[in-house]
């Protein structure tokens, strides 16, 4: 064993040595060192021979070690003096290459800070991987996926699956707060107090265990706490909520994260919403988020298995209804779910910006490599000088690509310069808070490394591979010449920079487009003009006067109410519907939603057949009218009086038939809807006025309100606005992909540019010539811009297929879509082309108007 | 010519005593002999190098033994020049003895 042991480590000073020592003569050394070892060894035993072999070695080692990095150094300091000095000579270029590529890096800096903002949702809870969201699916025509439950779900789920440890339901309110005479408004929700066992939701001050224990009490986010208390000591306090409710303060929670699903202000407990008519023991009716948190050990498939069937047994209200759990990591970026009480990201949006900002640097490396082995003629002369003075191929490949991370290195400086600048407005944009602190995050100096090796090196790898295999012979002899090869490479290059760039500008005008159509889309109903007000229990009180002084202005034309307005316009929905012929076998949903009699009437909503409902007929809580797209569902050709049930108790009679109008968003097709006559049930007045005088009639409005809500501010909306906001998603989009388009473009021409005033360069007496036998000006200019028009029109050609496949991918998920116009086509076509022209025709233009004189004085 | 110093001096004889049994480790072993301390191999090594390169000594390789696991061993022998400078050496030093112990009481 010992023995083995030493002779290992006298191989491995052997080894050392073999490194160490110079190679000519390293193997009469070597023996040397071990003849005398060997002796030492008889004369003195092994460990004096041992130590003095090993001393010996470590000897050795300062003046080699010395000796290698002597070299290196003196080779990086000459490479590095080259590098500045080349960018020192070369301004122009290198100012195009740095710019190029720190625009390319600001991009995808900001880009990954967004990317990993998105994917680090919820990673913050402790108990994270143990928690699931309970989704529902149900099937109506189509199987539906809600993340919403029935109230009782939870602690059934608690009680009888023993794999589920622990649940928590939520869900949202909007509370009306009071304190000393200030109104605050806020968005929070009832949840179980269990929710603060399960996820990480740390107090400031109050005890988790009891905050919510009393059905009257509340606990508010630190901001809230803040803006409601200032300085003073929140617990203990006692807020009024809706003028009816007092609740005492027992908890202040820590702000929740940007990075957490979760979205409201303040929790109160399940018990009050019961009181206040939420579902909350109701198997009919889903209302709830419901969270649980599985056994140790547990696995999602064993506890998916065991609650599929859960709800079989149960008396829900639709017959196929199953469940199955959702990693609370995923719920951030999961798609495809309604319901979803706080709004989610999109995994897609993620995919589309991370590949559009690589493509921007990519744009930018493509400058780079196609400015340097342009030029590469002008260093061919070192190259070949260094390779004669015995540089080896490799050390010039690793001088060249140093020469990239160099300028990368600059670019990178200027790019965490210019993101701290720019990330202002990239917060609104993107609608995120960071702050600059961000670029100290190891995480994010990491990948800000690794965006600088990754540029460097796809920037630096093809000039490097191109610049050092020069032959010596040929380029010292001074006849080299660019082989045409390496152009075509450069010409396809550009080439595909102006591909990405045509891609990103037809991207951004079909994404316009589309916004546009859906905002400008004819609704079936008028949505100009109309002003909407939240209903409260005092102004519903006195609806009936309140609507009659209103009434009286001449420039206000309709007051009504509903439950939902167009923009979320349903307040149920089910398939418990039923009437005479239906086939019993499908299942078809219905939203539903109660108005006012003259709710139609107020929206400019036509009625086809049959009647609005009316004062005149007094058994009208019995009507109901529907649309289109219900009539064809139920199969009725004529449906005036036809008789329809819901559930088992409840009878109506189809009074009229209302032409199919939008009441929900774009991003749905029309799907069949009942409205129901319960004026108390309805929860928002909508108000339509005259186009003329919009102030004055506001400022009447305004007195009205404060004669009959007190002290309810006076918050109305324009309809028209709320339904712009249903699109805030894609005009974000569209916005981000708008600054793609122009950075790509910018990008791509600064590379053009240098590319062209270094072609224009070359060209000079060649020029000079061709002006001294007569050539025209126009003709020396279309000469120079002949060349890049043929490559812009390529990347057009190989652009728009991909484009139109790519965006007619992206619009098909709209139900309502605009076609992609062929003027898109054309348009970027002829805007691209301008573009180069423009950028191009500078430099062109300088070289035709020069004095042929200068050019040729020389020879 | 350039004038050896004292290390070289000592290796150049080293090797005209030792002949065809002149390579590093007997070379040190000599020298460690006669002066009495034990020289580390990069003492005896480096000036060998040195004087190889001005061509003083010429090196060949000779047999190799187990003990030296199975390597050659470097044998170096005086060259002319060598030779001529160990002369040239000897010379000066005796002239300065000579002219030393003339004043020496």
């Amino acid at each position: 064993m010992i023995k083995k042991k030493r002779y290992s480590r006298s191989r491995l000073g052997r080894r050392i040595l073999w490194f160490l020592l110079p190679d000519n003569e390293r193997e009469s050394l070597i023996g040397d060192f071990d003849e005398i070892y060997q002796e030492k060894t008889g004369d003195k035993g092994k460990p004096v021979a041992l130590v003095w072999y090993w001393w010996q070695v470590l000897l050795l080692i300062p003046p080699s070690l010395k000796e290698s990095i002597y070299w290196s150094t003196l080779m990086f300091r000459n490479y590095f003096k080259i590098a500045l000095r080349n960018l020192k000579r070369h301004k122009g270029f290198s100012f195009l290459n740095i710019t190029g590529l720190a625009l390319g890096m600001v991009c995808t800096i900001l880009i990954l800070f967004w990317v990993q903002h998105e994917l680090s949702f919820d990673r913050y809870h402790e108990k994270g991987k143990k928690i699931y969201r309970i989704l529902q699916h149900i099937q109506y025509a189509e199987v539906v996926t809600w993340a919403i439950n029935q109230g009782p779900l939870g602690p059934a789920l608690k009680a009888e699956i023993p794999e589920i440890a622990e649940q928590a339901r939520f869900c949202s309110a909007r509370w009306r707060m009071k304190y000393n005479d200030s109104v605050y408004m806020e968005l929070g929700g009832y949840a179980d107090p269990s929710l603060f066992k399960m996820f990480t939701i740390p107090f400031v001050s109050g005890d988790p265990e009891s905050a919510l224990a009393d059905p009257r009490s509340v606990v508010l986010t630190e901001d809230v706490a803040q803006k409601i208390f200032a300085d003073e000591d929140p617990i203990g306090k006692i807020i009024n909520v809706a003028n009816e409710y007092d609740f005492k303060v027992t908890g202040v929670l820590q702000n929740i994260p940007d990075n957490s699903h979760f979205r409201f202000k303040f929790l109160a407990n399940m018990d009050f919403a019961k009181e206040v008519g939420r579902t909350v023991d109701y198997w009919k009716n889903s209302h709830f988020t419901t969270y649980v948190q599985l056994a140790e050990g547990v696995s999602m498939e064993e506890a998916n298995k065991k609650i599929y069937n859960f709800l079989d047994a149960k008396p829900t209200l639709e017959d196929w209804e199953k469940l199955s759990l959702q990693p609370l990591f995923e719920i951030h970026l999961g798609s495809g779910i309604g319901y979803d009480a706080f709004g989610t990201g999109n995994m897609k949006y993620i995919i589309i910006f991370l590949a559009a900002a690589f493509f921007i640097l990519l744009i930018a490396c493509v400058n780079f490599m196609n400015l340097s082995t342009a030029r590469s003629l002008l260093r061919s002369r070192e190259v070949g000088l260094r390779k004669v003075v015995g540089a080896l191929r490799g050390q010039l490949v690793r001088q060249f690509l140093g020469e990239a991370f160099f300028h990368s290195l600059i670019a990178m400086f200027l790019a965490v310069g210019l993101g701290i600048l720019v990330l202002p407005v990239f917060n609104q944009l993107a609608r995120k808070s960071f702050a600059a602190q961000l670029f100290l995050r190891p995480d994010i100096i990491l990948g800000l490394t690794a965006i600088l090796l990754l540029t460097g090196f796809i920037a630096g790898f093809y000039p490097a591979f191109v610049l050092s295999g020069f032959r010596p012979v040929t380029v010292l002899k001074g006849t080299a010449r660019g082989k045409d090869g390496k152009s075509f490479f450069r010409k396809a290059l550009v080439v595909f920079q102006f591909s990405v760039a045509v891609i990103l500008m037809v991207g951004s005008l079909v994404i316009y487009s589309q916004i546009h159509f859906m905002r400008s889309k004819d609704l079936g109903y008028d949505k100009e003009n109309l002003v909407t007000l939240a209903l409260n229990s005092i102004v519903q009180k006195n609806y009936e006067a309140f609507r009659n002084e209103l009434a009286e202005n001449t420039r206000i034309l309709n007051v009504t109410r509903v439950a939902g307005l167009p923009t979320y316009g349903y307040y149920f929905s089910n398939s418990r519907w039923n009437w005479e012929g239906k086939d019993q076998n499908k299942d078809i949903l219905f939203r539903a939603n109660f108005v006012d009699y003259d709710y139609l009437e107020a929206l400019n909503a036509p009625i086809v057949m049959g009647r609005n409902f009316s004062k005149d007929y007094g058994a009208d809580a019995a009507g109901i009218i529907i649309n289109e797209t219900s009539q064809k569902a139920m199969g009725f050709a004529d449906p005036i009086g036809k008789r329809v049930t819901l559930g088992e108790s409840n009878e109506f009679n189809i009074i009229g038939v209302v032409k199919d109008f939008h009441y929900v968003s774009l991003h749905a097709a029309i799907e069949p809807m009942i409205l129901l006559l319960d004026p108390e049930r309805c929860s928002q007045i909508v108000i339509r006025i005259q186009a003329e005088n919009t102030p004055e009639t506001l400022e009447f409005m305004g007195s009205v309100w404060k004669k009959y809500a007190g002290d309810f501010a006076f918050d109305y909306q324009f309809l028209d606005e709320s339904l712009d906001t249903l699109y805030r998603g894609e005009k974000r989009v569209g916005w981000i992909i708008n600054v793609f388009t122009l950075l790509s473009v910018f990008i791509s021409c600064l590379g053009l540019f240098g590319l062209a005033s270094f072609m224009a360069l070359r060209r000079t007496k060649e020029i000079g010539i061709r002006k001294v036998l007569g050539a025209s000006i126009s003709g020396v200019v279309l000469l120079l811009t002949k060349e890049f028009s043929k490559w812009v029109i390529a990347a057009n050609l190989i652009a728009w297929p991909i484009s139109y496949f790519a965006l007619s991918r992206w619009l098909q998920e709209f139900p309502y879509r605009t076609d992609i116009k062929i003027w898109i086509f054309f348009g970027t076509g002829l805007m691209t082309f301008l573009i180069a022209f423009l950028t191009v025709s500078y430099q062109s233009l300088r070289t035709a108007l020069a004095n042929p004189a200068d050019s040729l004085r020389y020879e | 010519m350039e004038y050896l110093s004292q290390r070289e001096e000592q290796i150049l004889l080293a090797v005209g005593y030792l002949k065809e049994e002149a390579y590093l480790v007997a070379i040190r072993k000599h020298l460690s002999k006669i002066t009495g301390k034990e020289l580390s191999i990069g003492a005896v090594h480096i000036p060998l190098r040195r004087i190889e390169k001005q061509g003083l000594i010429a090196a060949s390789f000779g047999e190799s033994t187990a003990v030296r696991g199975g390597r050659r061993k470097k044998i170096y022998r005086l060259t002319a020049a060598g030779l001529a400078a160990l002369e040239e050496s000897k010379k000066v030093s005796d002239r300065l003895w000579a002219d030393y112990l003339k004043v020496k009481t």
